[in-house]
């Protein structure tokens, strides 16, 4: 049993099509990557997923259990975290307290949840950003702050909605090989990402959407070779560095 | 915890200290204190929606002209003691909020639009009130006064109202204290702060809300219950009516919403200005209470965005930026 099953998503908004048909499996361990041009559905599917959007029809299961109908926050404290594309701070609390609100989840008292927020901004390397207001943080920091809160709540799959857009190469590397740990101590990644290149050298393996369908899945190899995806991304930027 | 248990001790010595302020101070500064304490309490307890949990009620006129009529109409009709109708308005007010906030939070009623809606529900119990034959209609109520005596809240002399008044004054900002420091608190901010991120690392936010507005109106019910006593008289549009409820909002963000010694700050600021112009102004011009009120509100929103401890705590907390630490980046996608 797969620990996330995605079963024939579909999502209509009026008359679009934003998802259709959708279905994947995301084994416990892995990492999978979820790519796809502008517009493809990526995250409209995460919102599924995560229970802030009720899909038209389609199934997601986790840990054998559906979790349709599930509000976000029962989601997450089922074991199915996210992180936003666009960065969702608490902007007048610190660093520290951002995390803090994560934590709760597991830990309900203040001491407790301190002290799991300080070990996991240590994990993502921001300690000493710890009592810096959120909106004094620079975009990078604002990233691993994400990742931090998500990882507070302790998921055993972490949803990360581009986590690279917007970084450098250099801060690229860092965020991934943040993942590429994260997964090796057993947190199984569902990643979104625009531009493949980002995913490929850390996924098992990718699926690829395009105008809300699947056109393509297998290995990071399979699919950059894949005819269906090398034309979605006509005249998009190069897909294989 | 150690800066918390401090403020907790400062709390109490506090109250200790305003104990004996009836031993020497007159009835007029006594009259004085009462309003703070009672406008403190009132303003603590809007803080709690208002300012933690970040839904801005316009209305709470609503909840403190169910405590006062509440208690009052027990006492006039049944004999029952105010400290007794006392819980039953804060019930049934705790009953009503979270009715409104149950309605208006599934609806994704929030902002602007919340504020529009608690107005609006405030003004209609104005209407209602003066409908209603039994409660006085338009001419209101009377508490009719059946002597000193403790345990009916009557209080030959201002001293015993001015007591009460702290207390509730006391407990008001402990229970807030006691908020800022749990896991409660924290979840208000994070709905205040950002909703969806709060829904998102599993945050209840519907509970968390409904209780904050069903803690926020029992409370300002029992306000009610204390206006109701010290002024002994209320009609629909004194307690329901805009006035009120533009107060206690005023004292909340003039002192600093979101902190726990806000409010009460802003009534201690503003009760005494208050006071003293109706008393020398009330002749001349009436309505320079108003003025005032309506300069000093510029005059903070101006300098002071987030209140007068708004101030001292962005002094305090949150080291900013030290250049050079890490690169900056525009945080570009917000
Ligand atoms: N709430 C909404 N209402 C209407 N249309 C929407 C809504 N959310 C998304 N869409 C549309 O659904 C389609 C899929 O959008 P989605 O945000 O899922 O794409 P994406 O793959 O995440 O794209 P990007 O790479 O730009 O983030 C788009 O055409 C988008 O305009
Ligand atoms: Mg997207």
């Amino acid at each position: 049993m797969s620990l996330l099953e995605v079963n024939s998503l579909t999502k209509y908004f009026g008359g679009l099509v934003a998802v259709r048909d959708l279905s994947f499996q995301v084994e416990e361990g892995m990492i999978i990557g979820l790519i796809g041009p502008n517009g493809a559905g990526k995250t409209t599917t995460f919102n599924m997923i995560s229970g802030f959007i009720l899909p038209s029809s389609g199934t997601v299961r986790f840990k054998g259990e559906t979790l349709n109908g599930m509000k976000p926050h029962e989601v997450c404290a089922f074991g199915l975290a996210r992180t936003f594309q666009i960065v969702q701070p608490f902007p007048e609390i610190t660093a520290l307290e951002n995390v803090m609100i994560g934590a709760f989840v597991h830990y309900h008292n203040t001491t407790d949840a301190r002290r799991k927020a300080g070990e996991m901004l240590k994990r993502v390397g921001m300690a000493r950003r710890a009592d810096t207001m959120a909106r004094d943080l620079p975009l990078l920091e604002l990233k691993r702050l994400e990742i931090a809160k998500a990882l507070a709540t302790e998921p055993q799959i972490l949803l990360l909605d581009e986590v690279a857009a917007g970084l450098n190469a250099v801060e690229v590397e860092e965020v991934l090989d943040l993942v590429k740990d994260l997964n090796k101590d057993g947190i199984t990644f569902l990643l979104v990402e625009h531009v493949m290149k980002v995913v490929m050298s850390l996924s098992h393996r990718i699926v690829v959407l395009n105008f809300g369908e699947k056109i393509s899945e297998g290995t990071p190899q399979k699919v950059s070779h894949d005819p269906q995806v090398l034309k979605a991304y006509l005249g998009e930027e190069v897909l294989v560095a | 915890m150690k800066a918390v248990d401090r403020q907790v001790t400062f709390t109490v010595v506090l109250f200790v200290v305003l104990l004996f302020i009836p031993t020497f101070a007159s009835q007029y500064i006594i009259n004085i204190g009462f309003m703070v304490f009672l406008y403190a309490f009132l303003a603590t307890a809007w803080n709690i929606l208002g300012g933690y949990a970040g839904q801005h009620s316009l209305g709470h006129g609503l909840f403190l002209g169910i405590g006062a009529y509440v208690s009052t109409y027990l006492f006039v009709s049944a004999g029952i003691t105010p400290w007794l109708g006392m819980w039953v308005g804060a019930v049934i007010a705790g009953v009503t909020g979270w009715f409104i906030g149950y309605l208006c939070f599934r609806y994704g009623i929030k902002g602007a639009y919340f504020a529009l809606v608690t107005i609006a529900l405030a003004e209609a119990a104005v209407y209602v009130a003066t409908n209603i034959q039994a409660i006085g209609g338009a001419g209101g109520l009377e508490v009719p006064w059946k002597g000193n005596n403790f345990w009916i809240m009557q209080f030959g002399s201002r001293t015993g109202y001015y007591y009460v008044a702290l207390v509730a004054a006391f407990l008001g900002v402990l229970l807030t204290l006691w908020i800022a420091r749990s896991r409660f608190g924290y979840y208000l901010i994070s709905v205040r702060e950002n909703e969806d991120a709060a829904e998102a690392l599993g945050v209840n936010t519907m509970k968390a809300k409904l209780m904050a507005i069903t803690l926020s109106a029992f409370m300002t019910a029992i306000g009610g219950t204390l206006y109701a006593q010290y002024f002994t008289y209320m009609n629909p549009r004194s307690v329901f009516g805009e006035g009120p409820s533009v107060q206690i909002l005023l004292f909340a963000i003039i002192g600093g919403i979101g902190t726990v010694w806000g409010p009460a700050v802003g009534a201690l600021i503003l009760v005494p200005i208050a006071e003293i112009t109706r008393a020398e102004l009330s002749g001349s011009f009436a309505g320079a209470n108003l003025l005032i009120y309506g300069l000093i509100l510029v005059l903070v929103m101006l300098f002071m965005p987030k209140g007068v401890l708004g101030i001292l705590g962005s002094l305090g907390k949150g080291k900013k930026n030290s250049p050079g630490e890490i690169g900056h980046e525009p945080v570009g996608s917000k």
